[in-house]
């Protein structure tokens, strides 16, 4: 078992297999103890990430049934991928369910995911944020994603001058 | 992991990395894995302080942490790769201004991994014949997404197009030129020259932002350039060549010009103005059959190396295709026949003298080692890949519409990417 010890003092021991899905704390365990202080991540967080974790661990530790391999060979194709994307089509479903969070949850998670170096559950958030973008204005994606409009009413008619040709039909 | 935090560096500085660099786009998933953010540190540094802000929309609804404007450059680029839709790109690119230089920084149109848009003039079943108001659609390869409208106005449109050269588009009218942004429509209209002239051929040097661009033009008996920005023109007189430029590219600290005959030249500067002519042998095969279709050829760049497209006959004799050329420096300058492009793409169309190379163009759809030709009277493309050598051009278009020299061929469909990826 190794124990995590979040930014505001919560403890979580894990089976190794549950903790070694970030590549850090792998590196990590190889030469130090087993309690390791992760100070930037909140109790909050690593109770998500190690809920993801946990069962990618399980489902990483069972070899894929051929159908589903063959159904996710199948299915792989489509649009822009970063890397190998989750095969086993349960896994994917549960992933998908995951990531059913607000937006500012969603950026604790990624912060802390690319923190620990867990490369699924990054592309995962990353993917997540990319649907949310897709086919909205800017208004809608400051709105979405609570940011700040920072650039002065110039610089805006400028923008607007310079992406007009994207809000035209014909 | 401190060692880790601290190799990291900071924002700023990983933002002053070479935006074309395209081991960034392999090697990014590792860098992504290095870059272990300390939230804390990047919380410090903050937006201006509440009174400076100009957006009182935003300002009100401060109540949730703005976290999103500080995703690491890292990560909003991962997340900027999985938006196929050049229109995606570029909405996010205007969120704020931290999304928006890391826009600029990483992405160019040698490494954005999109294919360009295909500027479309809406015109009436004779090819050539504008539907009035002239105007022109874009559609893009890579999906319903980017489409959209040329803000070109159609006075403009109307006007005979020289060239498009960096997202610009190259127009004749009765004095001068008029140099318009293909998306935006914005207009640059450079000192009218003392007499009219005849000018068949336009292009730009460079992209219009960067300093030392030129803008070329070409009539008869002589070359115009202009010094973006200044208020005279030089002028050569080449009367003795009887030449057509088709080309014109600028390479590695040159400025290649491409004539009807496929002879290069170099664009000389000092002490006066001039070109000069840059020989270069044939490796391999004959060029004399597609010295007949020269006027066709035309150079781009792609992969790092200057390279020229030509339609040559094939098979039997009697098919015509693409083949493409490198230009190899080493020892006595070459044009060495490429056989594969590698994971590039090429997009090429009759009328415009600046074709367009595109990376990884399986990430949007597309198919690598391949030319995407467009043709005048169609909306659509056709796939030459170059490992198949019985495509037939000839097949799909009529080669003689290929005369990129000939006025006549606007308005018809060309390949651009908005001028602010140069």
């Amino acid at each position: 078992m190794i124990k995590l010890v979040s930014g505001d003092g919560a403890e979580f021991e894990v089976e190794e297999e549950v903790a070694f899905q970030s590549k850090i704390i792998k590196d990590i365990v190889a030469d130090a103890d087993d309690v390791i202080p992760l100070p930037t991540v909140s109790s909050k967080v690593l109770i998500q990430v190690i809920e993801y974790c946990r069962k990618h661990a399980a489902v990483n530790s069972f070899p894929l049934s051929p159908s589903s391999s063959a159904a996710a060979a199948a299915s792989s194709s489509s649009s822009i991928s970063y890397s190998k994307p989750v095969s086993d089509p349960a896994l994917r479903a549960w992933d998908n369910e995951f990531v059913k969070l607000n937006n500012s949850s969603l950026f604790d998670i990624v912060i802390a995911a690319n923190y620990l170096d867990i490369e699924e559950l990054v592309d995962l958030v990353l993917e997540t944020v990319a649907d949310r973008i897709k086919g909205k204005q800017a208004q809608e994606i400051r709105r979405q994603f609570n940011i700040e409009n920072d650039f002065t009413p110039e610089e805006e008619e400028a923008l607007r001058r310079e992406n007009s040709w994207a809000f035209q039909n014909n | 992991m401190e060692n880790r935090r601290r190799a990291t560096g900071n924002k700023r500085r990983r933002r002053r990395r070479s935006p074309a660099s395209d081991e960034r786009r392999s090697g990014l998933r590792d860098s992504l894995l290095r870059s272990s953010l300390d939230r804390t540190n990047r919380n410090q540094r903050r937006r201006p302080p509440a009174s400076d802000r100009t957006n009182l929309a935003a300002s009100q609804s401060l109540a949730a942490e703005d976290l999103w404007s500080d995703l690491p450059d890292l990560l909003l680029l991962s997340v900027l790769d999985r938006l196929p839709s050049l229109r995606d790109l570029f909405l996010v690119a205007s969120v704020c201004r931290s999304w928006r230089s890391v826009f600029r920084s990483y992405f160019s149109s040698a490494s954005y991994g999109r294919p360009p848009l295909l500027i479309l003039p809406c015109v009436g079943s004779g090819a050539y014949q504008w539907i009035e108001p002239p105007r022109c659609r874009l559609r893009s390869p890579s999906g319903p997404f980017s489409s959209g409208r040329s803000m070109v106005p159609s006075e403009t449109l109307r006007l005979t197009l020289l060239g498009s050269s960096y997202g610009q588009l190259i127009f004749r009218n009765r004095l001068g030129v008029v140099v318009a942004d293909a998306f935006t429509g914005e207009e640059l209209r450079p000192p009218t020259l003392p007499e009219p002239h005849r000018f068949y051929f336009g292009a730009l040097t460079g992209p219009l932002s960067s300093p030392g661009s030129h803008l070329l033009l070409c009539d008869k008996q002589s070359l115009f350039l202009w010094p973006v920005g200044s208020s005279s023109w030089k002028e050569c007189s080449f009367e003795q060549h009887h030449f057509f430029i088709i080309s014109v590219m600028a390479f590695k600290d040159n400025i290649f010009v491409l004539s009807s005959s496929e002879t290069l030249y170099s664009l000389q500067f000092s002490p006066s103005f001039g070109v000069k002519e840059f020989t270069v042998r044939w490796c391999g095969e004959s060029s004399s059959w597609a010295v007949a279709f020269g006027s066709n050829s035309r150079m781009v760049e792609c992969d790092g190396k200057l390279m020229l497209i030509r339609i040559v006959l094939s098979g039997e004799g009697i098919d015509l295709c693409f083949a493409v050329y490198s230009l190899d420096f080493s020892g006595q300058p070459t044009w060495s026949k490429v056989d594969n492009l590698g994971d590039w793409a090429l997009f090429v169309d009759i009328k415009s003298n600046f074709s367009i190379s595109c990376a990884h163009p399986g990430r949007w759809g597309g198919r690598s080692n391949c030319i995407y030709n467009v043709d005048r009277e169609f909306d659509h493309w056709h796939e030459f890949p170059l490992d198949a050598p019985t495509s037939n051009i000839a097949e799909v278009e009529n080669p003689l519409d290929f005369h990129n020299f000939s006025l006549v061929n606007w308005p018809s469909p060309i390949w651009v990417y908005p001028s602010m990826l140069y």
